[in-house]
């Protein structure tokens, strides 16, 4: 019951904080641990380590598990959670806003999460 | 396996310096990645915008209550920062070479005159400024959302994540506390960042042997240096700033004038 009470005080932006301490810790430790598995895997396989080695596994191949080797799609996939991780706490932000009944900040989100969305087809 | 530390070292520096100066580090990698292992530029660039997403990452996962930063601010100056970057992008062709490293060389000066006098003109008070404090207001908004679009254009003309510029516009020209300000450009750096790692990635300019030792180095440099920042005060932070930008300065601007 205190819990609860705790956490119905608890202002916006402290529970938006919190929240989005949660998501970055999830996030960040599973792309780093795909990342990891991958690159001990690629070394394992009898890969030589040279610089810079090979290129990243194409989205479309990762999305319909078009066959590569392990370690480099594992490596491919934690790299795709960890860039993907911004835009999830954007999101998660305008989530928060809206709940809480924020027009200003929902339209402050969404305005963000549509530039990213414009600068990533001007981009491609 | 020398490779590996010597990748995971350069990255634990960069996430060290890039978390605790709100710069997200890219602005080390990419020099550090093509001076020491002779890596193409693109290559370097990639990874380096890997690297600054795992510096947002790191800084927001592991601050302690009430210094992730202040994601409403963040988020109403990253409105203008992007808008400026997709405008500076498509005017980059614009330009020559020598002209954008001068332009960039003289925008680093104006931040660091700029904190350099905000903080002489602090230490004459007599209470000693916190890095972090609650009860602040930021203001100037025209002018702090003009700064942040300029800084996005310049972001987008030299390809940077501007946390250079964006720390100095909030806590010289908005009033934000340093602490605050540097833990928001960090959050703000990693959305920059991830707008432009997908085309790195379309293209195939990520590759996982340099990215993943390196983003290591920077996660575990992040943590780190939020433990730092409970520990040191804002001259310290101030003064490591204003160094960093001259020496970025002087670099832009015998690089520019050699083109």
């Amino acid at each position: 019951m205190i819990e609860n009470s705790e956490q119905s005080e608890e202002s916006p932006a402290k529970r938006l904080e919190s929240r989005m301490q949660k998501v970055s810790l999830v996030v960040s430790l599973a792309s780093l641990a795909l990342m990891c598995f991958g690159l001990i895997d690629m070394l394992f396989s009898g890969d030589s380590f040279s610089l810079p080695g090979i290129a990243v596994v194409a989205l479309q191949r990762l999305i319909s598990l078009h066959p590569a080797p392990l370690g480099l799609a594992l490596a491919s996939a934690g790299v795709l959670l960890l860039g993907l991780l911004p835009a999830i706490r954007v999101l998660l932000a305008a989530w928060l806003y809206v709940r809480s009944r924020n027009l200003f900040s929902t339209m402050v989100a969404v305005v963000v999460l549509l530039e990213l969305l414009l600068s990533l087809r001007l981009g491609s | 396996m020398i490779t590996i530390l010597l990748l995971l070292g350069i990255g634990l520096l960069a996430g060290i310096l890039g978390a605790l100066l709100g710069l997200g580090g890219g602005i080390f990698l990419v020099p550090l990645l093509t001076l020491i292992f002779h890596l193409p530029i693109r290559v370097a660039v990639g990874t380096s915008l890997v690297g600054v997403i795992a510096t947002s990452a790191g800084v927001a996962a592991f601050a302690p209550r009430g210094r992730g930063g202040d994601v409403e601010l963040a988020l109403r100056l990253e409105m203008a920062t992007t808008a400026g970057a997709i405008g500076g992008g498509l005017l980059a062709g614009a330009f020559s070479s020598r002209v954008l490293h001068v332009l960039f060389a003289v925008i680093v000066f104006i931040s660091a005159g700029y904190t350099l006098y905000k903080g002489r003109s602090g230490q004459n008070k007599s209470v000693q400024e916190p890095l972090f404090r609650e009860n602040y207001q930021p203001r100037n908004w025209p002018a702090g959302l003009s700064a942040a679009g300029l800084a996005g254009m310049v972001s987008g003309l030299l390809g940077v994540g501007g946390g250079f510029i964006k720390v100095p516009i909030m806590y010289a020209l908005m009033n934000v506390p340093l602490g605050v300000a540097t833990a928001t450009s960090n959050f703000m750096v990693g959305i920059t960042a991830a707008a432009s790692v997908f085309v790195y990635y379309g293209r195939g300019d990520i590759y996982p042997m340099v990215v993943v030792p390196t983003a290591m180095g920077v996660f575990l440099g992040a943590v780190s240096a939020v433990y730092f920042l409970r520990r040191i005060g804002t001259v310290w932070v101030r003064k490591a700033l204003v160094v960093l930008l001259i020496l970025l300065g002087v670099y832009m601007l015998v690089a520019g004038l050699n083109h």
